[in-house]
């Protein structure tokens, strides 16, 4: 009897698991509605400067190279068919795709990709990506379908970062004003989906083009609804009224639970994010390096994660995200916590509370700081609490505030008027170049902000930037890690991990540290 | 009528001269500046400076305000700094939005305040009375971001009546009356709350008020109907001081709008606000700031001459 | 409004007797009023509640526990515990301070400013007058929460300036009412009596008309600390209101944003927006019950 029903068991298990491959009949057409906090102002990868900005400019906007969702590595784009670098690594040649259409009916050549990197370059343009050119040397056409960049040094975000560019329509751009040119809101590209209708501040429908020149997409739409914060796109979501939303740290636990039950199933990715304890290092009491140690030490990194991102996190060590695999230096130790020892390092570094306060002194002055965030990040917020908390017990005074971003940012860090920052970097990839976060160069005109000066991490970011062969990089990379964190410029907190739900029904995506659509042709409802 | 209208015209020039001087000297007598961009390490705080000197912020201030002012006379309130597109378009999508949220949200909360100010006065001191007096000073000391969440908790979140956000199901193919009133049904009822707790007491008052009077005495002692003299005779006399108070209340429900529009996710002027003060968008929040008050004053000037349209006792000079 | 108290003070003349048999009055009447005793009652607790929250609360603020994040109510905690392990009745005790504060502070703000605006304004008329009317007008028709929004992203927040920019932002409807009174009663035949007398502006506006308008004055500034309860909590709310690391009732509400709070560990959402409800409809009924027994025309 008993082995009847095991045998029947499996029967069942193989029938349902070849229904349920049968099942996954790809459905042509469908629209997929998906939520934005925030809408893009304009649609122009050069100018934009929100995330929606730029997933807009993604629907119909296409670039010469792009990552792989993997090794997140640059390979060729839809628009390119072959490229290759000189041996020196200064000369790129791009061999475009033919044949390929704006979705106004002009042709894509050369010309466009030209234009779109001089583009970037013009001081007129109002573009924060100026950066992205400063290796370039020179820009020439061979043929309609081939563009050769010639570069000043060797510069390995040149393919992860400047090809990646989507490329703007010249014939509709050349000789206008980038910044106010009416295409911003109407954009033309070569990308699988046209902009059919934006009412901004409440949703933008881009439709599918039957004469996209690697063959029409699957779905048929694809909607952005405007939601006016986190809360209310997860709670379209699970009401169905989206197709997706990330899902804040708080709610991971809850929805991984209900979400199947709601026609949902949940996604995790490891971005290329982290957020970190920055140092004003000009002031007095940061000068010591066992003071930077002792704060470090006393920092119990494993409740910020639990605290302030409910778990969603890992504990930072170095400065290089995990994420990029090859650069990512396993064996820095994890800054221990150990209260005594931060308290003895203290004593030798000759702060002692000698008036009974609480708070320790020398030379009659207390240690005593601010520490300051951005308000409206709620975990950053917590994270300065809880960091008061336990630099309180080392028996060192630190006074909180959370302010707008811009006053945080222009006024204070920028500004470089601050004692301590919790601040976080995004999209730390796929280069893990951080020479102008740590070079001593950056410190004018750059986000060297804590003024970190080390003449050899200075040399190794030089020589980690200019050369493009990974196994001469990586060494480089993980000796900067080690130097970094010895000098305590910087205390890493956490490596973010990114959490979203999909309707269960679509299939196509790949987590990854650069998100989870990769390529529209990829992506179908299963009937 | 002419010249009081007239009158009443002119004397509105020098407080908007006021309104626009109050709207730039915020936004721009404060320390900082609007650029926000920096997300990513790469980009260079050089760029920023650029950027700026393209928007023209690095002029002195009186010169940016008389070309502001100047612009804003010809309906030109200049170009967003974050979009480029020019705010006057910006606006024509959004100011329809707000009005449908608070002339709807006005509409039934006089409705509703009405009703009940008339059912609490004509029962004084009786249980209905007791109890809407207790439901109005509730609805006066509800924080209305945390009555709006509580409705998206239970109607939403638990029920599953009613959708948490935007304006329409961008699902269906078409969209119908239904489903806009479904969209607009509690974000409406969050707007209205506070008015209808408060102009219920006016109401109330007022209505209590005009029962008193002689002529209401006089009507009943002619013998007619109970209802007849309520809704006959008093309720016209009673309704006229709450034309007044629709016309101060304008500027504190537009406030209340834009709280209302951030938690429901409706692309009014009020989140394109919101936004624009945390990018420091300063063309849109000039123009909004601007724009509302202009708004009131016009209704001001509305409501006084309604005013004057429904109690034959004003005359005009 | 005030006609037959201030008829009566006209005929008694004895300024200091009669405020006391005026106090007595009102007071009487007052305790009348059952909600509005139980409203007075409660705001006194508040206050004291406020102003020994270090020797009630039962834990300190900074007082984690990391193995007991979003704890339910229970003995050790009353009201359960916070997303940082804190102890929530503690919480909200300090978070009266902040509350009633504002409230109490930014309204002495407003209405000292509008009691002169408008006592200048009624008193002498004229050019002044019309500046200030005109003045007036203007501030009344910004939307006075977005204009907040807008001073407070902008100068930056912190408790003073809140109290300071609700102060500041809410001054107008007081200054029309006092304007009122001083119109109306300037007229009179006590402050006419005063003025042949010999009483110079001063002795007139201090020791006449304002005294005299003091009973719609009260009743604005009782209600007006439970509007300014209330929109700095929506500020906070918005993390817009005090500075980070100062606990307030709005500021703990910003954690019931969250769909998996209000649907799992309600009480954190619960008890601070009731103390913020408590704390308003006390004060609003107290103005009301004070109306009453400040209004003349309800002899007993």
């Amino acid at each position: 009897m008993k082995k009847n029903v095991v045998i029947l068991f499996v029967v069942m298990m193989v029938l349902g698991f070849s229904f349920g491959v049968l099942a996954e009949e790809i459905q042509e057409g469908g629209t997929l509605v998906f939520g934005e906090i925030g809408d893009a102002e304009l649609i122009n990868p050069i100018l934009g400067t929100t995330d929606s900005a730029a997933t807009y400019a993604e629907m119909v906007y296409e670039g010469v190279l792009t990552l792989d969702p993997v090794t997140v590595k640059p390979i060729p784009g839809p628009l390119c068919e072959k490229y290759e670098g000189s041996e020196d690594n200064l000369v790129w040649t791009f061999y475009l795709k033919k044949g390929v259409n704006f979705s106004d009916g002009h042709e894509f050549t050369a010309e466009d990709v030209k234009y779109t990197f001089e583009a970037i370059q013009d001081p007129n343009t109002n573009t924060v990506r100026g950066y992205l050119m400063d290796p370039v040397e020179g820009i020439k056409i061979i043929d309609d379908y081939t563009i050769q960049f010639t570069l000043k040094y060797p510069f390995p975000d040149f393919l992860t970062g400047t090809m990646t560019m989507e490329i703007l329509p010249a014939h509709l751009y050349a000789g206008t004003d980038i910044n106010t040119n009416p295409v911003n809101q109407q954009p033309v590209g070569t990308g699988p989906f046209v902009l059919t209708e934006w009412l901004h501040d409440d949703h933008a429908t881009f439709t599918a083009r039957e004469d996209y020149h690697r063959g029409r997409v699957h779905l048929d739409k694809v909607i952005y609804k405007i939601v006016a914060d986190q809360n209310s796109l997860l709670a379209a979501a699970e009401a169905g009224d989206l197709d997706s939303a990330s899902v804040p740290p708080a709610e991971v636990e809850r929805v991984s639970k209900t979400a199947a039950s709601k026609g949902l199933k949940m996604y995790s990715r490891w971005d290329f994010g982290y957020s970190y304890v920055g140092f004003n290092l000009a002031l007095d009491i940061f000068k010591d390096v066992q003071v930077r140690k002792a704060l470090a030490m006393a920092i119990y990194k494993p409740a910020i994660v639990k605290v302030a991102y409910y778990g969603q996190g890992m504990p930072a060590t170095s400065n290089v995200v995990p994420g990029i695999q090859w650069a990512y230096n396993e064996n820095i130790p994890a800054y221990e916590y150990n209260v005594n020892e931060a308290n003895r390092l203290l004593d030798e570094a000759g702060w002692k509370d000698t008036n009974g306060d609480g708070i320790r002194d020398k030379d009659g002055q207390p240690l005593s700081f601010n520490l300051i965030t951005n308000k409206g990040n709620t975990a950053r917020e917590k994270t300065i609490e809880l960091l008061a908390t336990f630099w309180k017990k080392i028996g060192v005074d630190c006074q909180i505030d959370a302010l707008t971003w811009t006053t945080f940012i222009t006024e204070r860090v920028m500004a470089k008027k601050f004692d301590a920052i919790v601040l976080g970097w995004t999209g730390m990839g796929p280069d893990p170049d951080d020479y102008s976060l740590f070079h001593s160069s950056q410190i004018e005109d750059g986000y060297n902000f804590g003024t970190y000066i080390n003449p050899e991490v200075d040399e190794l970011l030089v020589q980690g930037r200019t050369t493009m062969d990974l196994e001469v990089r990586q060494p480089i990379y993980y000796k900067i890690q080690e130097l970094i964190h010895d000098d305590y410029p910087s205390i890493f907190l956490m490596y973010s991990k990114g959490n979203a739900v999909y309707n269960e029904n679509i299939r196509g995506l790949i987590p990854s540290p650069i998100g989870y659509i990769h390529d529209w042709k990829d992506i179908y409802f299963v009937k | 009528m002419t010249t009081y209208i007239f009158k009443r015209l002119l004397s509105m020039i020098p407080i908007f001269i006021g309104i626009t001087i109050i709207s730039f000297a915020i936004v721009h007598l404060a320390p900082g500046d609007p650029m926000t961009v920096m997300t990513n390490p790469k980009l260079r705080p050089s760029d920023i400076q650029r950027i700026k000197a393209n928007l023209g912020l690095d002029q002195p201030l009186p010169v940016q305000y008389y070309k502001w002012l100047v612009s804003l006379v010809r309906l030109d309130f200049g170009n967003s700094f974050i979009s480029g597109r020019p705010v006057s378009d910006v606006l024509k999508e959004k100011v329809p939005i707000t009005l449908l949220l608070c002339s709807t949200g006005m509409f039934v909360a006089l409705a509703i305040a009405v009703v009940l100010g008339i059912l609490s006065a004509t029962r004084q001191y009786s249980k209905t009375d007791y109890a809407i007096s207790v439901f109005a000073f509730a609805g006066l000391s509800v924080p209305t971001f945390w009555f709006a969440l509580m409705l998206i908790l239970v109607f939403s979140v638990h029920l599953g009546w009613l959708p948490a956000t935007g304006m329409y199901n961008l699902k269906a193919a078409k969209i119908t009356l239904g489903d806009r009133i479904s969209h607009m049904i509690m974000p409406v009822i969050a707007f209205a709350a506070p008015s209808i707790a408060s102009w219920t007491r006016y109401m109330r008052s007022s209505m209590l008020e005009v029962i008193r009077e002689d002529y209401i005495r006089t009507a009943r002692s002619k013998g007619l109907k109970e209802s007849v003299v309520i809704y006959k005779h008093a309720l016209r006399n009673a309704l006229i001081p709450m034309v007044t108070l629709l016309g101060l209340s304008l500027a504190f429900l537009i406030g209340g709008a834009f709280v209302i529009e951030s938690i429901f996710g409706w692309p009014g002027m009020g989140r394109t606000g919101l936004d624009a003060i945390w990018q420091r968008d300063y063309p849109i929040v000039m123009a909004i700031n601007t724009l509302t008050a202009v708004l009131v004053l016009v209704f001001n000037l509305l409501t006084d001459l309604t005013y004057g349209f429904i109690d034959p006792r004003i005359k005009y000079n | 409004m005030a006609e037959n108290v201030i008829v009566n003070s006209d005929q008694k003349q004895g300024l200091t007797k009669d405020n006391e048999t005026m106090l007595q009055i009102v007071w009487k009447r007052l305790r009348k009023n059952k909600l509005a005793v139980i409203s007075a009652t409660i705001v006194i607790l508040l206050y004291l509640m406020a102003i020994f929250a270090p020797m009630l609360a039962p834990y300190a603020t900074d007082d984690m526990d990391f193995d007991n994040l979003f704890g339910k109510p229970s003995a050790q905690h009353w009201l359960g515990t916070d997303s940082m392990g804190r102890d929530l009745l503690t919480l909200v005790m300090y978070g009266s301070r902040v509350s009633l504060t504002v409230g109490l502070v930014s309204m002495g703000i407003a209405i000292t400013l509008g009691t002169v605006l408008g006592a200048i304004s009624g008193y002498y008329g004229g050019i002044v007058d019309n500046i200030i009317m005109r003045f007036t007008d203007i501030a009344l028709c910004f939307p006075q929460f977005f204009l907040i929004l807008t001073i407070v992203a902008v100068f930056g927040n912190g408790i003073y300036k809140v109290i300071v920019i609700l102060g500041l932002t809410s001054w107008m409807g007081v200054t029309r009412l006092v304007r009122g009174q001083f119109l109306s009663l300037k007229e009179r035949e006590f402050v006419e009596s005063a003025r042949a007398l010999g009483a110079n502006d001063a002795r007139i506006i201090f020791k006449h008309l304002l005294p005299n308008s003091m009973a719609p004055i009260i009743v604005a500034a009782t209600l007006r600390v439970g509007t300014t309860i209330l929109t700095e909590a929506t500020l906070s709310f918005l993390g817009l209101g005090v500075k980070q690391g100062t606990i307030s009732w709005g500021g703990l509400l910003r954690e019931a944003q969250g769909i998996t709070v209000m649907l799992e560990t309600p009480w954190v959402a619960i008890f601070p927006g009731l103390m913020i409800f408590l704390t308003v409809l006390s004060f609003n009924l107290l103005g009301d019950g004070l109306r009453d027994a400040l209004d003349p025309k309800l002899k007993e």
